[in-house]
């Protein structure tokens, strides 16, 4: 079994569901995000930018890769980030020295370190805290924790406290417009295998940061979308 | 060498023991008050001024190493009494940056984990594996060197392996890091060798210059004419790294291009100072040997050791610059459906979520903080300790050796 993720670029509207939806069921500390959404290229989020004479916006969703040759792996001394049996790169709380060498080592910038001791959040009475409310080990390693230690990598696990259950990550779940799928890759009928045979010109897939040579698990969809409008240099919409 | 005695020591002794204890404090409360708050790091500048300390140190840990090495290899017997000297250093130098990367950690308790399940992928382990050789193989060699052991060139023999190995392993603990393209290039291991002679030899030259012995100043020379050869080595494989970021139109490339442009007076100082430093000497050489010998037209022994101060900071900022190009900005470049783009850079969650600072950031611009400037001493000031004592007790076993020639 392989887990994989597909994100159809087409149908993402950039509402960051999965961003909040990922902070919230992951417990992740102030400051921590696992899951990103930002209109590539554009300075400011939800900004169109100039492609071909006309205007274009596309949100890209950004999270752990789970690169098959995944470099943050092999930058840690301790082993304490491994790939599990379903091809999920995890980390290992127990084992994580915080020398964030994996940091350094990731080229899509997704790890976060836990700079401080977390806080709970601040409520009418006292503080909340949220997140699945359960250890979760694997082999004895400590790959989810609602109460995060101090000085320890932590990114996406694929929601390995649900994953390991049978279900789905909470991202691929929340989103509005099933812009996530996921599946085992090396299942024909999981949702994964479904979708890629269902696939049609010009949808085509692609992986970020090739030059890496990172193989990741996350497989985007090419927007097949076009430049929306024209804009005249006064700033009005020409054409659409 | 009775001038070594820790009487004349006692004062930096003791000037390095206060800076190591405040070094200590500062380090606790950065652990107490918590990273966010106390330092200026964030998930864009993860390593900050401890580990540029920590390459600081290797650097004299493996030129202490060489500069011993190549008197006692070669015969330089003029040169002999500096050896030692310089061996202390290299154990100082090799320990306190243990200490710095100790101290860099953000879980230090977990380090059980490091030595029980070791990953032998990792340049990490292999970093931690050639930096205990070297410290281990450092101190039998100060051991030979101070108690005239038979076996001392053997010893620098194994020393100057094991500072080879330790700087090559540092120089691919960046440069195998494909993700930053400021520090991914073959040039890398080669310069970490080139920089760890660069601060042996302006040690020396300070070490020498400020001896009291009568070719004190034959012997400052001698290590400020090979000091001149390895500062320009270093500019020229610098400026071959820029040259090569250049053509190599990356978004990477770009983002290191744009920040060196950003530090440039930091880089100046890297390449220019010590540049300059050496030219000085140099000239001030010449122009003595044109004035048929006369010793005052030369290079007197303050200015070569105010010049080889100026190589040392002209390093610490290289070691600075090691860090700002790859560390300061982001990493993934992206155009509409992957489109080649070295211009769209994607934000990085830094960690941030109070006051003013920004969560989503693609460039940070990382000043250390007070905290962070004071926990460096904590690594420096144990070196300077280990250094003094190194040097007070094999100044006395010297004087206690029958026929002592000094």
């Amino acid at each position: 079994m392989k887990y994989g993720m597909i994100i159809d670029l087409d149908r993402c509207i950039g509402c960051r569901t999965c961003a909040v939806v990922c902070k919230n069921h992951n417990a992740e500390p102030e400051g921590i995000w696992w899951n990103r959404v930002f209109a590539s290229g554009a300075p400011n989020y939800a900004t169109a930018v100039a492609v071909d004479g006309g205007m274009r916006s596309e949100f890209l969703p950004v999270s752990c890769q789970q690169c098959e040759n995944a470099p943050c792996e092999t930058a840690c001394p301790t082993g304490a980030t491994y790939t599990d049996e379903n091809g999920v790169v995890l980390v290992d709380y127990d084992s994580c020295i915080g020398c964030r060498y994996c940091m350094v080592a990731c080229p899509y910038n997704v790890r976060q370190f836990n700079w401080q001791k977390p806080q709970g959040i601040p409520a009418t009475e006292g503080t909340y805290s949220y997140g699945y409310p359960f250890e979760v080990r694997q082999d004895g390693k400590l790959v989810y924790t609602p109460d995060r230690p101090e000085g320890v990598v932590e990114k996406c696990t694929f929601c390995v406290q649900y994953t390991s259950e049978g279900g789905d990550p909470a991202c691929c779940v929340a989103c509005p417009a099933n812009a996530r799928i996921f599946g085992d890759i090396d299942d024909p009928d999981s949702a994964y295998s479904q979708y890629m045979k269902g696939l049609v010109s010009p949808k085509e897939p692609y992986t970020l940061g090739d030059e890496y040579h990172t193989d990741p698990k996350v497989v985007y969809m090419r927007s097949s979308r076009k430049a929306d409008a024209r804009v005249g240099s006064e700033g009005e919409v020409t054409e659409r | 060498m009775k001038e070594t005695l820790l009487g004349r020591s006692g004062k930096a002794l003791l000037a390095c023991a206060i800076a190591a204890a405040v070094g200590l404090g500062a380090w606790i409360a950065m652990m107490n008050g918590g990273l966010l708050a106390t330092t200026s790091m964030s998930n864009i500048f993860n390593w900050g001024l401890l580990i540029a300390v920590f390459a600081f140190l290797v650097g004299f840990g493996a030129g202490g190493q060489f500069v011993a090495s190549y008197v006692v290899l070669g015969r330089r017997e003029r040169l002999m009494p500096y050896a030692t000297v310089m061996q202390g250093v290299a154990v100082a130098g090799a320990a306190g940056a243990g200490v710095a990367i100790l101290a860099d950690l953000g879980h230090p308790l977990h380090m059980l984990a490091l030595l029980m399940h070791p990953n032998p992928a990792s340049p990490l382990t292999w970093d931690m594996i050639a930096l205990t050789v070297f410290i281990v193989v450092a101190v039998i060699g100060w051991l030979a060197l101070a108690r005239d052991w038979k076996s001392k060139r053997v010893w620098m023999a194994i020393g100057l392996v094991a500072a080879l190995a330790l700087q090559v392993v540092e120089g691919c603990l960046f440069a195998l890091q494909s993700a930053r393209a400021w520090w991914h290039s073959f040039i890398m291991p080669v310069d970490f060798i080139v920089v760890a002679f660069v601060c042996g030899l302006a040690l020396a030259v300070i070490v020498s210059a400020a001896s009291k012995r009568q070719d004190a100043l034959g012997a400052a020379r001698s290590f400020a004419n090979l000091l001149l050869a390895f500062v320009i080595l270093h500019v020229v494989l610098s400026l071959i790294e820029v040259i090569g970021l250049a053509f190599e139109s990356t978004g990477g490339a770009a983002m290191a291009l744009s920040l060196i442009g950003r530090y440039i007076v930091l880089y100046l100082i890297e390449l220019a100072l010590p540049l300059a430093a050496v030219l000085f000497l140099k000239v001030k050489e010449v122009q003595g040997d044109r004035a048929a010998h006369d010793h005052l037209i030369g290079p007197s022994k303050r200015e070569y050791a105010w010049s080889s101060v100026l190589v040392i900071v002209g390093m610490f900022a290289h070691r600075l610059m090691l860090l700002y190009p790859a560390l300061g900005g982001a990493t993934l470049f992206t155009g509409l459906s992957n489109q080649p783009s070295a211009e769209w850079a994607y934000p990085v969650s830094t960690g941030f979520f109070a006051g003013a600072r920004e969560t989503w950031a693609l460039t940070q611009a990382y000043l250390p903080s007070p905290v962070e400037w004071l926990s460096a001493l904590l690594p420096l000031g144990i070196a300077g300790l280990i250094a003094i004592l190194a040097f007070g007790i094999a100044a006395r076993w010297h004087d206690r050796r029958p026929m002592s020639e000094d």
